[in-house]
């Protein structure tokens, strides 16, 4: 039987159309060296060679079933759309999501230096600097009050940053701050920069030079032992107002 | 690795990738548990719900916390799912029977107005 014709047979019981191909091949593979070390080791030519490995091999029906059962559709089937759908699911929403969570999280790094104690840039000279350093825990929110500087021109900044250890449909938004319970009457500005980590800010104009009780958080939020926590801004130093 | 190996590790891969873009989206598989999570999220947790109503495939409710505030919340189908569609709270409710709750709100700073399915005198 010649060759082609021999594979022709045996990869025609092979119900998975998908495999034929590798089947095919590797037979053909086999029958390649059957043949090449028939003509070394009894100095036979390719044609005589490959006919002679062609019958070694055996009834290509019998070959052919064996293969089916080892090659089963459902299986088959089932592990090529496995296939497709993971490197489509992949492609399409694993690589974005991925991306997405490296980059802001790079961005969040770069925000965490940026707006850094260290790094800071202010319009006026600051005159007191508080570590504050403390975490509110507010239902899938963490919010870490991290300093207040209280700058020459009577300005006070409360700079924070947060993050999630939950599911959250919403961002927290900026922290009230409270001058001695109440609600200060200058001006206030906020600025935030998001990412996986939120840096943010906000200041507070028109503060007195007086030693003041700054109540910074969320006084309104409720299902928490603690929504906000208390700083204590000394007054300001002689001779800078 | 074989072929059914390779099967459960595909289909593996997937479901933790869904599952991931599934819990950062986020998405809930109920409305009434989109809606509890979303007013946790926003502090106004622990509430009830006292009234809900369908719009335009959408749900919308009417919630009370433990301080008495009320608040109104509305959820929006994704497929199967469902996701927050925004709300506002400390709210003062003006009532016309027999109309649905509503809520409708356009840009430009424009007025929002809500009608409420009263089911009791207490929603004011």
């Amino acid at each position: 039987m010649k060759t082609e014709i021999f594979l022709d047979r045996v990869v025609q019981h092979v119900r998975f159309r998908p495999d034929r191909g590798a089947v095919r091949r590797e037979l053909a593979g086999h029958l390649d060296d059957s043949a090449a070390a028939l003509q070394q080791a009894e100095g036979m030519d390719a044609e005589t060679a490959y006919a002679q490995a062609v019958e070694n091999m055996g009834d290509p029906d019998e070959i052919g079933r064996a293969l089916d059962r080892a090659h089963s559709p459902l299986l088959g089937w089932t592990w090529l759309v496995s296939k497709v759908l993971c490197i489509a699911v992949c492609v399409f929403l694993g690589a974005p999501l991925v991306l997405g969570n490296v980059v802001s999280l790079g961005i969040s790094a770069y925000n965490l230096a940026e707006y850094s104690r260290a790094n800071v840039e202010f319009e006026a000279p600051v005159d007191t600097w508080i570590d504050v350093g403390e975490t509110l825990k507010l239902g899938p929110h963490r919010v870490a009050i991290d300093w207040v500087a209280r700058l020459e021109n009577g300005n006070v900044c409360v700079k924070y940053h947060t993050y999630r250890v939950g599911r959250a449909a919403w961002q927290i938004g900026t922290p009230h701050v409270l001058v001695d319970g109440e609600r200060p009457d200058g001006g206030r500005s906020n600025a935030s920069y998001g990412g996986t980590i939120t840096v943010g800010w906000t200041q507070l104009k028109g503060i007195d030079a007086g030693a003041h009780m700054l109540t910074i958080g969320w006084p309104n939020w409720t299902d928490t032992e603690r929504a906000t926590i208390q700083v204590m801004l000394p007054a300001q130093k002689e001779g800078t107002v | 690795m074989t072929r059914g190996a390779k099967t459960v590790r595909n289909f593996g891969i997937m479901l933790a990738v869904l599952a991931a873009a599934f819990w950062q989206s986020p998405l809930y598989f109920t409305s009434d548990s989109c809606v509890m999570a979303s007013m946790e999220s926003l502090g106004f947790s622990p509430c009830e719900i006292i009234c809900e109503d369908s719009y335009a495939g959408n749900h919308i409710y009417v919630l009370r916390n433990k301080n008495d505030v009320y608040a109104i919340h509305e959820t929006q189908r994704i497929g199967p799912f469902w996701k927050t569609a925004g709300g506002a709270t400390g709210m003062d409710f003006s009532s016309r029977d027999g109309g649905p709750l509503f809520v409708t709100q356009s840009g430009d700073d424009t007025a929002s107005y809500i009608v409420c399915k009263r089911l009791s005198p207490e929603i004011a």
